[in-house]
């Protein structure tokens, strides 16, 4: 628990939290006003829409970096070494930072888009349920990217190493990942869709972008072929819990068997 | 209080310890010293347990140094070199949450008491970045004490420190009571000030030395010089 | 004495058998029996049991509760006379059977000349049925189906079977089968309705010569589905976020000569589908932020796209099932207007850009062969997997436009990357010793 409000007090005083946020406020605004033209009914789904393809170029980096860099500056400031000669492990010293990481970065999120939510009241019909899908799948993805971030933070042993990691992640989830699977695709059949489908849905995009389509109705699979029905072996919501749990843990232990504790080569 | 035998750690080929024998008794206050690159980091980490030791033994207590048992860790009490602590935070809530990570619930009143002890109680509500490196350096000094180990290990302690800010701290280590002081230092009337031995690493050898035995043995003058 | 106990006997006999309900069934029907032709019933709040048969000439207006509730046998309402007049009504309950030979609705409408208006539609197989019944207005409704899920177990928000010179118009339907099923239905108009949550929102076969006018059609699996129909007008409708994994704003099958101008394909899986259907006309359309602007099968011929917008798409057009060099994609010498993804010059100020747009991509293949392509087309990776494959692969021309029109971009994005670029230049200039020690060692001045 003290963890938390450590981190808290740290990065409530600090710039990059807010830096972060103030952007993702900033994408908001921007999008509001752009939606503004749009039906009452249907516009919210169109701008929860709109608002989640923007976001996502920014919220997996900028999870990124805090996780990363919150985890170095604790090398760095040489209060890891500290802890450790304390506390038990380096594993049970990663769950408390990253509860606090989890706590610091998603509490004033969420507190946004509960404020953006009342913004929204005065524009369009809401949702409700829609909403609290999005504003789930913005969880989700934040918990995966910092952790990830936390493991780059804990095997790196510098900044520029930090930056290098971060960006070729960044890079290959919206990149490269799904390159490598076009580049399979034309092979994919009824025997080996559901290897394939498996792949697809471990990048945290692409299940986060699935399941918020499918809950807010907006993405329909009507008249499913065989193939397709057979590509989505199970529910989307299931698919986005298996990438969650499968990131949060190689991450998590990614993290405390390749954690380098001093932070300089 | 701290008994090493035939610890040997290397990094590749080159041995950086080689085969270290070291007896540290209780209340002594015993300087490690050495070049730069010597190896006094990989020793003071593999006694913390940072370092895995593939060869040889160290007890600390009577307890042995490794994973299985961590008894050990609560005899010990460790201040690194260039530490920042958390900037954003005050003095007090630094310690608070050291304490925190220690015991459940931090001890104010023990806190008042050690704040006092390095003269930091009257700036314990000033964000940690805006200290000078004495103080920084004495509110690290506060951290260690607070946990009342028996072992303080502390890797240069009034390195980068301005003179007048180095005798405050001296003058902190001086008052200890009943504390066993394994201190890494380059500075020699440090050494002449407050300690009562010295632990000399050479080409990955230890010798022990009273202070006034490694005075003269490495021409350096007497205590009283 | 004995009256008294005799009145009171058969007073507690009503009271047992629950007569009331009974009572209003046939109150209205009867009622309406008993009207004479053109009359105008004036309905109370409550519930009036169906199914009721309108074999006259009538008015029947509800008030803000009146609800007519079927029996679920057959058809709630039907109308067998001309000139009725249906208003402000709730209707639900009606046979929800498949099985049956007749296909049952809440209101069926079997003559010509009829009104139905303001009449809320809950739980019935068809919401609104026309059977060889023409010359209706069918205005301000709202139909409920069960959802969009249900094909099987429900039938269409309007179906329209051999019927003919009928308006619809302003009528809100979401969940049924279908929004507006024509059947064999000619020279109908529909206009400003809206539909959603359906499979296709409007579906025509077999129906010629139809105009349908500023409707909206938004999360259906397909917004206007036009099969085996030709000479229809689509106007000023918007097709918007019917977005599944076989979606399409406005899908084309074997139709002909159809007039296609000023709607709005905005956010659908494909803004159009085109398949072996002949000299449609598409004119002043825009097609924005589609996945696939404009699906084009080889197998049609003679389309000519002018003057249209197709922009902000992932893919913009693709021509699939082999190359056809006989669609035009400009006519008079005006042809679309492509947007930043084909930037071009327009020295002479003409709004003729200087050169023909030829687009070639080797994705036609992967679109043809794999149905699962369509997963991808969000993804940022396509694009880099269509330029790599231009190499590796045959690339096909999707199209070319020889007379690509240029537009005014609007300075409504410049001004705010002017604005942005204006404060990064300023941070930079002035703000540089601050972000230094903000980004410097954890806020510790240096």
């Amino acid at each position: 628990m003290h963890y938390i409000w450590k981190e808290w007090k740290e990065n409530i005083r600090g710039k990059g939290l807010w830096l972060s946020l103030s952007i993702i406020v900033l994408i908001s605004i921007a999008i509001l006003f752009r939606s503004s033209a749009l039906s009452f009914d249907k516009g919210f789904y169109v701008l929860l829409i709109n608002l989640f393809d923007t976001i996502i170029y920014f919220i997996p980096i900028l999870c990124l970096f805090i996780g990363a860099f919150s985890i170095f500056q604790e090398k760095e400031q040489k209060t890891l070494i500290m802890l450790l000669t304390k506390t038990d492990h380096f594993g049970s010293f990663l769950i408390k930072k990253c509860l606090g990481l989890y706590t610091v970065v998603l509490v004033p999120l969420i507190t946004w888009f509960f404020i953006y939510l009342l913004l929204l009241k005065f524009t369009f019909q809401l949702n409700l349920k829609s909403y609290f899908i999005f504003v789930a799948a913005i969880v989700c993805m934040s918990l995966v990217f910092l952790q990830i971030g936390a493991a780059i933070g804990s095997f790196s042993r510098s900044r520029m190493q930090i930056i290098g990691y971060t960006i070729f992640v960044w890079f290959y989830f919206f990149f490269l990942h799904d390159f490598i699977l076009l580049s399979f695709l034309p092979d994919v059949t009824h025997e080996n869709v559901k290897l394939f489908s498996s792949f697809y849905f471990l990048n945290p995009l692409q299940a986060v972008r699935m399941f918020l389509e499918t809950g807010t109705g907006v993405y329909s699979f009507g008249h499913m072929s065989r193939l397709l029905q057979a590509f989505m072996w199970t529910k989307p919501v299931f698919f986005l819990l298996g990438n969650l749990l499968f990131w949060l843990i190689t991450s998590f232990f990614t993290a405390v068997i390749f954690n380098r504790k001093e932070g300089y080569e | 209080m701290i008994k090493v035998t035939n610890l040997q750690q290397s990094f590749g080929t080159k041995n950086v310890l080689d085969s270290i024998h070291l007896d540290i008794h209780a209340n002594e206050i015993c300087a490690l010293v050495g070049r730069n690159g010597a190896g006094k980091s990989t020793f003071i980490n593999s006694l913390l347990g940072l370092l895995p030791v593939k060869q040889g033994e160290i007890l600390i207590n009577g307890m042995a140094v490794n994973k299985k048992n961590e008894e050990w860790k609560k005899a010990i009490a460790y201040l690194p070199e260039k530490f920042m602590l958390y900037p954003m935070l005050t003095g007090l809530e630094n310690m608070t949450f050291f304490a925190e990570a220690v015991t459940k619930t931090a001890d104010q009143k023990r806190i008042e008491q050690v704040l006092r002890s390095v003269s930091l109680w009257d700036d314990r509500n000033e964000q940690v970045k805006k200290y000078s490196k004495g103080m920084l350096q004495r509110l690290g000094l506060a951290i260690t004490l607070y946990q009342d180990s028996s072992l303080l290990i502390l890797d240069e302690p009034t390195s980068g420190i301005d003179p007048l800010g180095r005798k405050e701290i001296l003058e902190v280590l001086g008052s200890l009571q009943d504390k066993t002081i394994l201190l890494s230092s380059h500075h020699l009337d440090e050494i002449k000030q407050i300690c009562t031995h010295v632990a000399y690493l050479d080409n990955g050898k230890m010798e022990k030395y009273t202070v006034e035995e490694f005075l003269q043995t490495h021409h350096l003058g007497g205590i009283s010089s | 004495m004995k009256k008294l106990t005799l009145l009171s006997f058969i007073f507690s006999l009503f009271l047992v058998m629950s007569p009331e309900k009974k009572l209003a069934a046939e109150n209205l029907q009867a009622t309406i029996d008993s009207l004479k032709e053109g009359a105008v019933l004036r309905l109370e709040n409550k519930t009036y049991q169906g199914n009721i048969v309108i074999n006259k000439p009538l008015t029947i207006i509800g008030s803000n509760h009146t609800v007519i509730k079927g029996d679920g046998t057959g058809n709630v309402i039907s109308i067998k006379a001309p000139y009725v007049t249906l208003r402000q009504l709730t209707v639900t309950h009606g046979s929800m059977n498949r099985n049956s030979a007749e296909e049952y609705a809440a209101i069926k409408i079997y003559t010509n000349n009829n009104v139905v208006e303001h009449i809320n539609i809950r739980d019935s197989f068809h919401g609104i049925y026309l059977s060889q019944a023409h010359d209706n207005t069918i205005r301000s409704n709202h139909i409920k189906g069960l959802g969009k899920g249900e094909i099987a177990a429900q039938g269409n928000g309007i179906h329209v079977y051999y019927a003919n010179n009928n308006l619809l118009e302003k009528n809100t339907i979401e969940g049924t089968r279908d929004g507006m099923f024509f059947e064999y239905a000619n020279n109908n108009h529909s206009y400003e309705n809206n539909i959603s949550h359906t499979r296709y929102g409007l579906h025509y076969m077999y129906s010629d010569e139809n105009i349908f006018k500023k409707n909206t059609f938004t999360m259906n699996t397909g917004g206007a589905a036009i099969m085996n129909s030709n000479h229809l007008k689509l106007e000023d409708n918007q097709f918007v976020v019917n977005y599944g994994n076989q979606s399409f704003g406005l899908l084309l099958l074997q139709a002909n000569d159809n007039y296609i101008a000023n709607n709005t394909f905005y956010m659908n899986q494909r803004g159009m589908y085109i398949d072996q259907a002949t000299r449609n006309e598409f004119r002043h359309n825009k097609i924005i932020q589609n996945q696939i602007g404009i699906e084009l099968w080889a197998s049609s011929n003679e389309q000519v796209f002018t003057l249209n917008q197709i922009t902000e798409n992932t893919i913009p057009a693709v021509t699939l099932g082999g190359t056809n060099d006989n669609n035009s994609w400009s006519q008079d010498g005006k042809g679309n207007d492509w947007g930043s993804t084909f930037p071009i010059t327009d020295l002479d100020q003409d709004s003729i850009g200087d050169f023909p747009i030829t687009y070639q991509s080797s994705l036609y293949q992967l679109i043809e062969d794999q149905e699962l392509s369509y997963l991808f087309l969000k993804s940022p990776a396509l694009k880099i997997y269509e330029k790599m494959n231009a190499v590796l692969k045959k690339e096909a021309v999707m199209f070319h436009d020889p007379h690509p029109i240029t537009v005014a971009n609007g300075t409504h994005a410049k001004a705010i990357f002017l604005i942005a670029g204006l404060l990064v230049v300023g941070i930079l200039l002035k703000g540089r010793h601050r972000l230094c020690i903000i980004f410097g060692r954890n806020g510790r001045k240096i």
